[in-house]
């Protein structure tokens, strides 16, 4: 199953973070974020991911999902520092160990709150961009199974000895199949009278737990900027 | 080919630089696709198309993003939002970083649009010729991936200039300018001023400050580019054959099914 589908998965079950506002978790990303790209040394980050990994796992949320997939831009990060190691001649450890942490924040933040409360979130600051993430949002997930379909039938017709040409066919069919689906798709949309704007409204309340959440990060952000 | 940096590596200057852009290209790319509306769930399919691409690594850590079959699809203006959607998508599962959205989105844009550009030359020499359609397509995206490629030197190159310092080195050669001025009245013995030696410290402990960050490694602000170019060249050069082979095949087979999209 590819990571996009798994974290919508995840982000939609019933649990404490995900039943919090997406505006608290969005702020509470944010100052965190601040906190960790200024971050220079190591314990200011250790402080932040012991943290992020306590309220994870009091939040129920897959960390050995989040720990292993946030080793995927370190390793990134660390090609890259491995350049600099071969002309440089030091290695930036503070500069893997921050991207790590960057990594596991967002990934908390996606594991705990759908697409669709970002992308409303999103569509406040510009409509057309939310409306395309939306359009977006729905069409992964129904190419995702036509994908799946298409795989399935060039495997039993033998076709991986021609890799390339396997690939670039499916890719092909898949774009003509979803071109006529989007096409029928913006057809019907038309007609009920689709006028290029999508509305969201979340169900969720804001509570005290949000407040505690903000308030978390403004700490984080008060420590950083005046006792770090 | 895109940046798979992620966040707290990059200077903030440049990634908010990056944002600045993309928010300017954004209104006027949006201004320009909103009149071709019908575009907009073909637009979304291809995003959605090329996140799944994206996320499928071909052994080494490199994978195809298909923004050249993009940018010729749907042209420049509505591949600016679907490399911004692609981008911000991907870095919701730690795939890139947040802050390096807008830079990665540059980037990928890049590809579409000397796409989009170089394959109209080539339709323009070719003609209607089928046959040499893949090839050209395939050719156009190497060298749309080859020309993006050397944006990202340049974006790399970028980091080592600091804008802090630069102000800082020109406050400073202003302040030696002030300091001459002040010598030459100590000299005539008229008086000393305390603003002096505070000049003087505040240079030394900026030299000291600029120490301590590279000892710490905090900044990446001396990169170098020749040692980034060594280790990254092999993986781009892998990556953007796999790339302009699966382009290539990709615009023929909808050049035989669906001419009227290219």
């Amino acid at each position: 199953m590819n990571d996009i589908n798994l974290v919508d998965y995840y982000a939609n079950q019933k649990l404490f973070f995900q039943r919090m506002s997406a505006y608290s978790k969005l702020a509470f990303f944010i100052m965190l974020l601040i906190f960790i790209i200024s971050s220079q040394e190591i314990y200011p980050l250790l402080l932040v991911f012991g943290f992020i990994l306590l309220i994870s796992l009091v939040g129920r949320i897959p960390v050995a999902k989040m720990t292993k997939w946030a080793l995927y831009p370190a390793f990134f990060a660390s090609i890259f520092a491995f350049s600099q190691f071969i002309a440089v001649g030091s290695f930036p450890f503070v500069l893997l160990f921050r991207a790590y942490v960057a990594a596991f924040l967002t990934l908390f933040y996606s594991f705990t709150t759908p697409y669709f409360e970002t992308f409303g979130i999103v569509s406040k600051l510009s409509p057309f961009l939310g409306m395309v993430l939306f359009f977006t949002y729905r069409y992964f997930f129904v190419f995702l199974d036509v994908l799946n379909k298409k795989i399935t039938m060039v495997k039993i017709r033998g076709a991986e000895n021609r890799k390339f040409y396997s690939i670039a066919k499916v890719v092909g069919f898949l774009i003509l199949e979803m071109i006529d689906r989007a096409e029928r798709i913006h057809s019907v949309l038309q007609i009920r009278g689709f006028k290029e704007k999508i509305y969201f409204k979340s169900k969720k309340k804001v509570n005290v737990a949000d407040f505690v959440l903000v308030f978390t990060g403004i700490i984080f952000l008060i420590i950083n900027f005046y006792l770090l | 080919m895109h940046i798979e940096i992620p966040d707290g590596v990059l200077p903030p200057w440049l990634w908010i630089a990056g944002f600045v852009v993309v928010a300017i290209c954004f209104l006027i790319s949006s201004h320009f696709a909103k009149k071709k509306k019908e575009k907009l769930p073909l637009a979304a399919l291809l995003s959605g198309l090329s996140l799944l691409v994206m996320s499928v690594p071909l052994g080494l850590p490199v994978h195809i993003n298909l923004m050249v079959v993009v940018g010729i699809i749907v042209g420049p203006f509505w591949a600016l939002v679907v490399s911004l959607v692609v981008n911000s998508l991907l870095a919701s599962v730690g795939h890139g970083g947040v802050t390096v959205i807008g830079l990665n989105t540059l980037l990928l844009w890049s590809q579409a649009v000397f796409g989009f550009l170089l394959f109209k030359a080539a339709k323009n020499i070719i003609g209607e010729k089928e046959w040499l359609r893949g090839i050209s397509a395939g050719v156009v995206a190497f060298l749309s991936l080859g020309l993006s490629f050397i944006l990202l030197g340049g974006l790399v190159f970028a980091v080592n200039l600091n804008p802090e310092e630069i102000l800082v080195n020109d406050h400073d050669h202003n302040h030696h300018d002030h300091d001459d001025h002040y010598h030459e009245d100590d000299e005539h013995g008229d008086y000393h001023d305390a603003s002096l030696h505070h000049g003087e410290e505040s240079h030394e402990e900026h030299h000291h400050i600029k120490e301590d960050d590279h000892h710490h490694g905090y900044y990446l602000e001396e990169i170098s580019l020749t040692g980034f170019m060594v280790v990254v060249m092999p993986l781009f050069l892998y990556a953007a054959i796999v790339e302009s082979i699966i382009s290539g095949l990709v615009i023929s087979f909808l050049g035989k099914s669906r001419p009227d999209l290219l």
